[in-house]
């Protein structure tokens, strides 16, 4: 049987730059195909190309074959014919991908404009495609604009809109990119729901990894343009062959005890030459072989591997277990939060609550994690503390002075000096007007502690630059010329030029790629044991906050549900809400209720997460503030189910679950391939207890 | 986490001279600059390039104003030579303008800086100044204030400050906005600069492109109002030469010696549009 | 979405009562004062003193705005018509009435008998302008943006530059010397008086063609704008993906997103146009307001500024108010939140 998707020896070039080179591969009928790949890998171009929207500088080689048709030959018409009707499309950010000045009913029934339904049949099409993908009440939704509804929502009507006309082949370009884990798993689940029902073929386009491999059968690895690797899905954790995925895999927060990363950059188009592209990364590089170009290996029939040096690559060893705690429980505080409370003025009677009550402490030299998912209050106190928001009430005390309603602008320069941060975005933490050096010995002149002369300022900036493992020579550079690794490296190097005693780190890898992430994670970790800086990181990936942490505090709705040390809280996820987030993080079978779609029901001077909690125990839970249970030595519980009562029900469903398990396994044995078993195994691993 | 060339080639130093740097590279701005420059040299050198005093009246030309071999682009009504009084008139406008423009907008981005930066109730009071002032349609405005004032050089610099410091503001404030929350400007305060430190060397130098181009743009419109007013006798005082008032004076006699009015018309179109292409070509770069 | 209007319309009345007050402070300014000019350079000081005295001049400034309101507001009576005074002013409609704005010196007339024609004139080719102006720089805007980057768009765009860059004068003087001087086809002044050779209608072509002018090209690039900026929209994209022809996605998902933005600017074009009118009105010797706020403002006949000015901030004020209004008829994002 001839696949239905074949793309043969695509190349892509943009002007002058080649974007794709020489890729090949085939997505067979029901059957889903996942492309991963990291910033400038090529893989949205990837997607663009087949449903032939390309800019003008782009021009292609090579062949599409979709179902007997050559898409690069195809004429415009041909190609419009397909769109939608044969090949659907979900982009990523689903909030921008709908027009926010149209009804939803009626963006959705221009996707069936094309077929031969009546009006009505249409609407009624639409209405019970909407009551599949999640939607109760279905007229509602069609009559609503797109700001109207959550972000989660937003996605599941994109998928829809794809859906509707019944397409052979629907490509999902990153689609739960900006989405929260547990919205991002219920998506997830719905893709490979409607999969199943519908029989769709998918390519499945992301640069996570792990997500990739859930989703789909077989797993395509792109490095700069080139297919590295492609293999069943549990192969590329297992055992992948490239030594590109090998690394990669070592980056992935969450599967081995240290992340290794990646030393170097991704080649720009300039610099790719006809050799191995990872080549300038890789250690096992020979001149000779590598750099004349490479052909792709066939392992087996679905496991392919483009490597010159194939032979030599030992296969993938990793430290399989848990990162180790370096507990500090001794150390003294190096700021202390009490009864921390943030509200900002909402409209109607009740105030938006960012922090509710917080009491903690960070303690001198160690790295605290705190997860929760958007709108959590995670940031707000983090812009409290760094005195960009000031509290309503409460107190967080640095040394003697309570910093809590105290701006950054009426700060003395030796308060300045306790909290530094380091912020989100790679590409506007340094002013693009100046050089690195300028940026540096600008806060060196503000905030050393022993300003000097001109001399020792540059002396100072190149020590700088060197903690960072940055070479001196970028100082005369502006951030333009930097990767966003760099400056994030730069930002961490300017925040440190005041030897603070804590440092704010506000989901300050989450822009980055993985293997620079993995970098950054390994500096910051580095950092902390050279000077002794406390580190608040600040993140809604838990894979990485576990990565790094040492302890762990889990935020809802501006309140701590859970606070431990990392292993503590991993191992033993009690209160009902973590439960929740690491299983959607882990993306097992999910027998939670994760609350996808949350009413807006308020819970009056109750515990915040009542109404999406699956455990709820009636009606104490919505009126009445829980008390923090102590599980065991700094392991905290904000719950009103009494620990014992919260194990049991753990433990019960967990049997339940294995059972559930091995049911989905035989009904979906027909449809999966078998790759998809061992990717189930290789999820196993994840350290559970 | 989207892909594309461009990601990519920032990272790659841009290499040139100076001189390259500053050398728009959109065609239509660099025909903009020509065209004003052609006008810079025309006024510095009016007193070498002009054949007659630009009050001078040549009786003898009384007899035929239309252009002829002495008056290249003819005489007006009282035997004045229409190109001499051009190439000095190109003074005037080339004077009064740049002053004004700078005026404007060191006012202008001032005010949007502050209330940018700042915000609440600084901002509303200066938003609240800036919107009373901007209710007022510009050309009313300037009649009122010069019959007013009386019209003078100064008085027309202040004129077209005061009405156009505020949208500059407007602009200004956006960009302040939009660059206040980036993470430099952040790092800044935690470092405890100053707050003239803050705008001017943090947050201004990051909006020099698009402030350039509207700065080109004001320019090609204070031509326009400089030209405007003195259409409608509310410019400099006469007799020296300014392009609005030459148009004036010989508007009437269109229908019968159209290049009185057309010449000095054309001058000023040419130096507008010279402005505008420059700001076109400056948006275009960024 | 009322308590949204209401907030403007009171936002907009506190603009209004500043506006008129700086107005009235400007305009008071003015090297002659009223007494001077009713009584002529050769009056002696003190009679000008006990004629300011008599008209209320000498008092405060925010009790003379307050003076000049309540006679606005027909509390007060003009003390200009008091026939002891023997200035020969008198006004039809009595001495105290809502909208009274005073007398004209240059005229000697009450200023709404003065304003009626001219407010009518204007208003007429205001209207007229604006009937061009809108329809043509939607349709080179869209036509433009739609088609961002072509040729077409990069020959509409630097079309309506140049056009725009025009100051109104030079171009009348550029119309007149084709349109006039060589061609003969139109007349170089428009008196609105009908006369053998010159229809009405002719006398408002090259005005009105001024104006369009001056306008459509400015309003067409911001359209142009909007639109290409509407075209690289990820739901512009999803249209696409759906396989909607261009006609659809520009019609259906391109136009209604694109106008939101210039739709405030297309309306405060009209606030635009008054000064343009000023200026058009000059060169074509056209009876409207904008020749006499000139006149006026010569002359320096203050009432008459300060009515007229009035009248234009009025009117600015309601083009603002049906801007935001249009803002959030055409964006649910604000209608319904």
């Amino acid at each position: 049987m001839t696949p239905l998707l074949q793309v043969e020896n695509l190349s892509l070039t943009y002007g002058a730059d080649q974007v794709v080179r020489d890729l090949s591969f085939s997505i067979g009928r029901g059957e889903s195909f996942g492309l991963v790949g990291e910033s400038g890998s090529g893989k949205s171009s990837i997607a663009n190309v087949i449903i032939g929207d390309l800019p003008k500088i782009a021009s292609a080689r090579g062949s599409i074959r979709y179902d007997g048709i050559d898409l690069l030959c195809a004429s415009a018409e041909q190609l419009r014919a397909l769109r939608g009707r044969r090949i659907g499309f979900v982009q990523q950010d689903p909030g921008a991908s709908l027009n926010p000045t149209m009804r939803i009913g009626r963006q959705l029934l221009e996707a069936l404009e094309h077929g031969d339904a009546s009006i009505g049949g249409r609407n009624e099409r639409v209405g019970a495609m909407l009551s599949r993908v999640g939607f109760e009440n279905p007229g509602a939704i069609m009559a609503r604009y797109p700001h109207q509804i959550s972000g989660g929502q937003q996605q599941r009507v994109m998928i829809a809109m794809a859906l509707l006309p019944q397409p052979d082949l629907i490509l999902l370009d990153e689609p739960t990119s900006g989405l929260d884990v547990t919205v991002e798993a219920a998506v997830i689940d719905l893709i490979a729901e409607l999969r199943a029902q519908f029989g769709t073929s998918l390519l499945f386009i992301s640069h996570n990894l792990n997500l990739v491999a859930k989703t789909c059968d077989r797993v395509g690895v792109l490095y700069a343009g080139d297919l590295v690797e492609e293999a069943p899905a549990g192969k590329v954790f297992d055992a992948p062959r490239h030594p590109y995925t090998q690394g990669l895999v070592k980056c992935l927060p969450g599967f081995s005890a240290t992340l290794q990363p990646i030393r170097g950059h991704v080649p720009s188009p300039q610099e790719r030459g006809p050799g191995c592209l990872f080549a300038s990364r890789c250690a096992h590089h020979l001149a000779d072989l590598c750099d004349a170009p490479v052909e792709t290996v066939a392992l087996d029939r679905f496991h392919k591997v483009r490597c010159a040096r194939l032979g030599d690559i030992p296969v993938l060893s990793r430290e399989i277990g848990a990162p180790q705690d370096k507990v500090a429980d001794t150390a003294p505080a190096a700021i202390t939060i009490r009864q921390l409370r943030k509200t900002y003025p909402a409209s109607g009677a009740d105030a938006f609550v960012a922090n509710d009550s917080i009491d903690l402490d960070i303690r001198q030299g160690e790295i605290l994690g705190l997860v929760g998912e958007s709108g959590s209050g995670k940031s707000t106190l983090a812009k409290i503390i760094a005195g960009f928001d000031v509290a309503t009430s409460g107190s967080i005390m640095v040394g003697d002075t309570d910093i809590a309603r105290l701006p950054v602008r009426k700060r003395s320069s030796a308060l300045l000096r306790q909290v530094q941060m380091v912020f989100q975005n790679p590409d506007s933490t340094l002013n693009p007007s100046h050089t690195i050096g300028w940026a540096l010995g600008r806060a060196v002149r503000k905030l050393d502690t022993q300003p000097g002369r001109r001399s020792a300022l540059t002396g100072r900036v190149r020590e700088l630059l060197g903690l960072v493992a940055l070479l001196p020579g970028l100082a005369a550079r502006k951030p333009k010329a930097l990767s966003g690794g760099q400056r994030q490296r730069v930002a961490i190097a300017r925040a440190l030029a005041a030897q603070p005693r804590l440092l704010l780190a506000d989901e300050c890898v989450s822009a980055l790629d993985v293997s620079v992430q993995a970098a950054i994670i390994e500096l910051l970790q580095d950092i902390r044991t050279r000077t002794g800086t406390a580190i608040l990181f600040i993140s809604h990936d838990l894979a990485l906050v576990r990565q790094i942490s040492d302890r762990i505090v889990v935020l809802f709705r501006g309140k701590p549900m859970e606070i431990g040390s990392a292993s503590q809280v991993y191992s033993l996820p009690l209160h009902p809400y973590t439960e929740a987030l690491l299983s959607a993080d882990e993306h097992r079978s999910k027998k939670v209720r994760t609350g996808a779609v949350p009413l807006a029901a308020k819970s009056v001077g109750g515990c915040p997460y009542a109404h999406r909690c699956a455990r709820s125990i009636g009606d104490i839970c919505a009126t009445q503030p829980p008390p923090y249970q102590t599980v065991a030595k700094g392991h905290q519980i904000y719950c009103h189910i009494p620990v014992h009562e919260l194990l049991r029900l753990q433990k019960a469903e967990a049997s339940l679950e294995s059972k559930f398990a091995m049911d989905l396994q035989e009904t979906t044995e027909g449809i999966q391939h078998s790759g998809a078993k061992l990717a189930q195994s290789a999820f196993n691993l994840y350290p559970r207890s | 986490m989207t892909t594309g060339p461009d990601r990519q080639k920032s990272i790659v130093p841009s290499s040139g001279s100076t001189w390259r740097r500053f050398w728009p590279k959109a065609l239509s701005a660099r025909f903009g600059i020509c065209l004003i420059l052609f006008w810079i040299v025309m006024a510095v050198l009016a007193p070498w390039l002009s054949p007659y005093e630009p009050n001078a009246q040549d009786m003898a030309a009384l007899s035929d104003f239309g252009p002829t071999a002495a008056h290249w682009l003819g005489t007006d009504l009282l035997g004045r030579d229409i190109l001499s009084r051009i190439l000095w008139g190109a003074r005037t406008t080339l004077v009064v303008v740049p002053i004004a423009t700078i005026s404007a907008f060191a006012t202008g981005t001032t005010i949007g800086l502050v209330s940018g930066y700042f915000g609440g109730f600084v901002d509303r009071i200066i938003s609240g100044i800036s919107d009373i002032i901007l209710s007022f349609p510009t050309l009313i405005l300037y009649i009122v204030l010069i019959a007013s004032i009386g019209p003078s050089m100064f008085n027309i610099v202040l004129a077209i400050t005061l009405a156009s410091a505020p949208s500059i503001g407007r602009v200004t404030r956006g960009l302040t906005l939009d660059l206040r929350s980036r993470g430099y400007v952040a790092a800044a305060e935690m470092r405890g600069e100053s707050v003239f430190f803050t705008l001017f060397l943090e947050i201004l130098p990051n909006a020099r492109g698009p402030l350039l181009a509207d700065l080109c743009m004001r320019a090609g419109l204070a031509v326009v109002t400089v030209g405007t007013l003195g259409f409608l006798g509310l410019g400099l005082p006469p007799p020296d030469p300014d392009w609005g008032s030459m148009v004036a004076e010989n508007v009437t006699m269109i229908p019968v010696y159209p290049y009185m009015a057309l010449f000095p018309g054309l001058a000023m179109c040419s130096l507008v549009i010279g402005f505008s292409m420059l700001a076109d070509g400056l948006e275009e770069d960024q | 979405m009322l308590a949204f209007a209401l907030r403007r319309v009171s936002q907009l009345l506190v603009t209004a009562i500043v506006s008129s007050f700086l107005l009235f402070v400007v305009t008071e300014f003015s090297p002659g004062t009223v007494s001077r000019q009713i009584l002529g350079p050769y009056a002696l000081p003190n009679q000008v003193a006990l004629l300011d005295q008599k008209l209320g001049l000498s008092q405060s400034l925010p009790q003379r705005y307050l003076n000049w309101v309540s006679i606005l507001v027909g509390l007060k009576s003009n003390p200009l018509g008091d026939p002891a005074l023997g200035l020969n002013l008198s006004d039809p409609r009595g001495d105290r009435y809502f909208g009274n704005f005073g007398y004209s010196l240059m005229f000697r007339q009450p200023v709404r008998d003065v304003l009626a024609g001219p407010l009518a004139n204007s208003a007429l080719l205001g209207a007229v302008a604006m009937a061009f102006i809108v329809p043509l720089s939607l349709l080179i805007g869209i036509m433009a943006g739609a088609n961002a980057g072509t040729r077409l768009d990069r020959l509409l765009s630097l079309g309506s530059l140049i056009v725009t860059s025009i100051p109104e004068y030079a171009a009348g003087v550029i119309l007149l010397t084709v349109f006039v001087s060589y061609l003969n086809w139109l007349p170089g002044t428009s008196p609105l008086l009908a006369s053998e050779q010159w229809s009405i209608a002719s006398q408002l072509v090259l005005p009105v063609t001024v104006l369009t002018l001056a306008s459509a090209g400015y309003v067409a690039r911001i359209v142009r704008a909007s639109m290409a900026d509407t075209m690289t929209k990820p739901y512009v994209r999803t249209a696409l993906l759906k396989g909607l022809t261009k006609s659809q996605i520009v019609t259906r998902h391109v136009i209604r997103n694109g106008m939101i933005p210039p739709m405030t600017v297309l309306l405060l074009q009209l606030n635009w146009l008054v000064g343009g009118v000023v200026v058009c009105e000059s060169i074509f010797a056209y009876p409207g307001v904008g020749r006499l706020l000139l006149q006026a403002g010569l002359f320096g006949d203050l009432a008459l500024v300060q009515t007229i000015t009035l009248i234009s901030l009025a009117m600015a004020a309601i083009t603002q108010l049906l801007a935001d209004m249009s803002y959030m008829a055409l964006n649910p994002r604000v209608r319904l939140t």
